[in-house]
């Protein structure tokens, strides 16, 4: 399993290298001059070429990619254009909004998908499949901005329980407080990928429970309560757990909506204002995050398959 | 009988109201990417800063007139060639030190300097010396008389901070307002203080300012009706102030803004190179439609590239009526016809949402008049690069924010690619004269020859509308310039 562990991290690099290149490469294409935004519709020529210079924007494409890979080997991801920051540091801030964000709506997510699924999965047809099935459809379907704004309204506007927007300015210093500004957005996106892996518990605990073994289990005598958890829901945990971690890399950004209703600033609006400003380092620095976050969470969804399917070998 | 109740009322109002004290929380839609306006370009910078944390010698009321700010007062001599500025003699930046003429002189002589990082050094090219001939007076001498000259040292880059200090106003900037910055939350908002050094003991009525940046309309007004934020800066929508009328708890302010919202027409390439055809154009047009359809009502129709708004400005749009047969005898004079009909690609940048809409509303009245516009939607980098910078596209439209800016006409190779030597001298007169009253003249020919020559479609003065709760006081009504002014805001008890 280590030897297992040490092949996928030397492959997670190249992986990493791999994206960072690609992605400096479309942003060298993608028509935009991030001194045209910084200057503004009235720029004063001169002007723009000193602060082009200043940027290092006037040397070749190679040299200024070069001297990004060896700042980002010594884990310097450069200076941010827009902000005049270090990107590691803005990167850094906006994860600790979008990381709760995005574990806390994954943790209501899958509380309420779990039982619910198994619930639909062992009533199949009934009543109660049908209420999941529509609350999935529903979940779908709804975008999340709307959502969000209907949340605000019922939690914010006239119940007044919660704040509708922001972030305390003391952060996460007072962590209730904190987490108060957080609720609704995490309602938001837990509710809507909980519908998801409803669908999904349902569906793959159902081909689970029409196997052989489970047929064993139930003519052995057990009951179906043990049946379904200790027999059955391992086994379809295996689908679910890939959606999970998938959905963890893609809420990172994905979140950028919700972000945007509720004046957040994490990761995903971060990369819209990087990409809007053509903040190069920015972007770049985003993505690569963004891939180590991907990398990683590979590793540990393939790591899991061990543990949940003995079959499953590292050799 | 009725009015003088009501002034009295008024009065009572004033004199009970004015408070001091209290927090205000303002709801702006964008984070500006640095704090100083002198080397970043942004009007959320001036929103948030202008006259409430950085000053200039002058700056514009609420009107568009020049008042004084950090002047007293000033002289221009009879040749319009030297300025005079007597300055305040108590002022104080937000670090303590005093504000003398050095300041003054470091500031000009920065500002003239293409390679200081600037912003703008062209508003400062006529300066040929700046000096202190006292710590509280400064001289200004001029190469040649300079009609904006007054109105560039109230912009916003004109603003002037402690001598020498410079990097740190991006991040940090300490101005003689009457509030004082205190944080930038990054992604959350910009706080400001109460100054209580300021000049003027009555100023300011608020103690603490909070600007939340807060990029969806919607979710504004779902945090003005929730009490998180007392007041919607800028940029409520026309759909969202109808409805936010109707509710008692909240007023809406709608005035003009510096706003043109410009059909540009690119002169120097088919078809629009033809006055003909862009004649055509300006009959095929009903503003009237496009205000009552897209923007509610809410708007001023324009004729030409002033905003009503500004000083000297002149109603143009009534120079063409709308009138879908005479644009089709302008084009049939053209070569255009039913079997060969006027065929062009109207860009639309994706980033605003009102210009957007007005545009494909114009394009289906195009079509009554027979023209047949292909709408594009192009990203906001690319509309800057490939339309305003490299002039490559035949139509698009855009808000043209930027306050008294006619000038640009005079630059052949603007996006409009217009050049007419005409025009040029008019606005040489303009520039140059040293008679106020003069230049309000030739600054209304001015206006009056670019809807003659049919430039642009001026569509309408976009509409500046905010929302604030029922007891915000003192919000400017109008936006001569961009600016959240909340220097004389109060809160009603």
């Amino acid at each position: 399993m280590w030897t297992y562990t040490f092949r996928r991290l030397g492959l997670a690099i190249l992986t990493l290298w791999l994206a960072s290149t690609l992605v400096f490469m479309v942003v060298l294409f993608i028509p935009g001059d991030p001194v045209a935004t910084i200057l503004g519709m009235d720029a004063n020529p001169d002007v723009a070429e000193k602060l082009r210079h200043d940027l290092g924007l006037d040397r070749p494409p190679l040299e200024r990619y070069f001297s990004w890979l060896a700042g980002v080997a010594t884990g310097d991801l450069g200076t941010s254009i827009r902000y005049g920051i270090s990107v590691g540091g803005l990167i850094l801030k906006s994860l600790t909004l979008t990381l709760p964000i995005v574990l806390l709506s994954l943790m209501l997510a899958t509380v309420i998908a779990v039982p619910l699924g198994i619930l639909a999965a062992r009533r199949a047809g009934g009543a109660l499949d049908f209420a999941a099935s529509l609350f999935a459809l529903l979940g779908l379907a709804l975008p999340s901005f709307w959502v969000g704004l209907m949340f605000i309204y019922l939690f914010a506007v006239n119940l007044g329980w919660l704040p509708s927007n922001g972030f305390p300015q003391k952060g996460w210093a007072d962590p209730l407080n904190a987490l108060k500004y957080l609720a609704l957005p995490v309602l938001t996106i837990g509710l809507a990928r909980s519908a998801l892996l409803t669908r999904m518990v349902r569906g793959s605990l159902l081909e689970v429970l029409s196997q052989d073994y489970v047929r064993t289990a139930r003519g052995k005598g057990l009951s179906e309560r043990v049946v379904v958890n200790k027999h059955a829901l391992k086994n379809a945990a295996l689908p679910v757990v890939t959606v999970l971690g998938l959905e963890f890399a893609q809420l990172l950004i994905a979140a950028v909506v919700v972000e945007q209703v509720f004046g957040l600033p994490g990761l995903g609006s971060l990369a819209l204002t990087g990409i809007q400003a053509r903040d190069y380092p920015l972007v770049q620095g985003v993505v690569l995050v963004l891939a180590m976050f991907i990398v990683a969470l590979n590793l540990v969804v393939d790591l899991l398959y061990g543990y949940l399917d003995p079959r499953v070998s590292y050799g | 009988m009725r009015k003088l109740w009501l002034a009295a009322l008024v009065l009572m109002g004033l004199a009970v109201a004015q408070n001091r004290g209290g927090s205000l929380t303002v709801a702006i839609l964008a984070e500006p990417p640095a704090l100083d306006p002198t080397t970043t370009a942004s009007a959320e910078i001036a929103r948030i800063l202008y006259d409430n944390v950085l000053q200039g010698l002058v700056k514009l009321n609420a009107k568009g007139e020049i008042v004084p700010a950090l002047a007293e007062s000033w002289r221009a001599s009879a040749s319009g060639l030297t300025y005079t500025f007597s300055l305040r003699k108590n002022v104080k930046f937000h670090d303590g030190s005093s504000f003398t003429a050095e300041d003054v002189v470091f500031k000009f002589n920065r500002a003239k300097d293409p390679k200081s990082g600037h912003r703008h050094p062209e508003y400062y090219r006529d300066i040929t010396t700046v000096s202190a001939r006292d710590p509280y007076t400064v001289v200004f001498t001029l190469k040649q008389p300079n009609q904006d000259f007054l109105f560039n040292l109230a912009a916003i880059e004109s603003t002037i901070g402690p001598k020498g200090r410079l990097d740190q106003q991006k991040t940090q900037p300490i101005g003689t307002g009457p509030f004082k910055f205190a944080a930038w939350d990054r992604g959350v908002g910009v706080r400001l203080e109460r100054f209580d050094g300021y000049y003027d003991p009555r100023l300011p009525y608020l103690d603490k300012v909070t600007f939340r940046f807060l990029p969806d309309p919607n979710a504004q007004i779902a945090a003005l009706k929730a009490g998180d934020i007392d007041a919607i800066g800028y940029g409520v929508t026309p759909e969202n102030a109808l409805a936010l009328q109707k509710d008692a708890n909240f007023k809406v302010v709608q005035g003009t803004s510096t706003a043109e919202i410009t059909v540009g027409m690119n002169n120097s390439k088919p078809p629009f190179n033809d006055i003909r055809v862009r004649k055509a154009m300006q009959y095929a047009v009903n503003r009237d439609e496009l205000l009552q359809s897209v923007m509610l009502g809410f708007g001023t129709k324009i004729g030409s590239h002033r905003s009503p708004a500004e000083t000297c400005y002149e109603d143009q749009s009534g120079m063409y009526k709308y009138d879908p047969e005479q644009a089709k005898k302008l084009l049939a004079e053209a070569g255009y016809g039913p079997g060969n009909p006027l065929k062009f690609t109207f860009s639309l940048a994706a980033p605003y949402p009102y210009e957007k809409r007005i545009g494909e509303a114009m394009a289906a009245q195009f079509e009554r008049a027979g023209i047949q516009a292909k709408l594009e939607v192009v990203e906001w980098s690319t509309w800057i690069n490939r339309i305003f910078l490299g002039g490559d596209y035949q139509m698009t439209i855009i808000g043209h924010s930027e306050p008294n800016d006619i000038g640009v006409y005079t630059n052949p190779k603007y996006y409009f690619k217009y050049n007419s030597p005409e025009f040029n001298k008019l606005f040489t007169q303009y520039l140059r004269t040293n008679d106020p009253k003069k230049a309000c003249e030739t600054m209304k020919q001015l206006q009056r020859k670019l809807a003659e020559d049919a430039v642009n479609i001026w569509v309408l003065n976009g509409p500046f509308i905010a929302a604030l709760k029922k007891n915000v006081m003192g919000w400017w009504p109008n936006q001569p310039t961009p600016s959240m002014n909340v220097t004389e805001v109060y809160l009603a008890k």
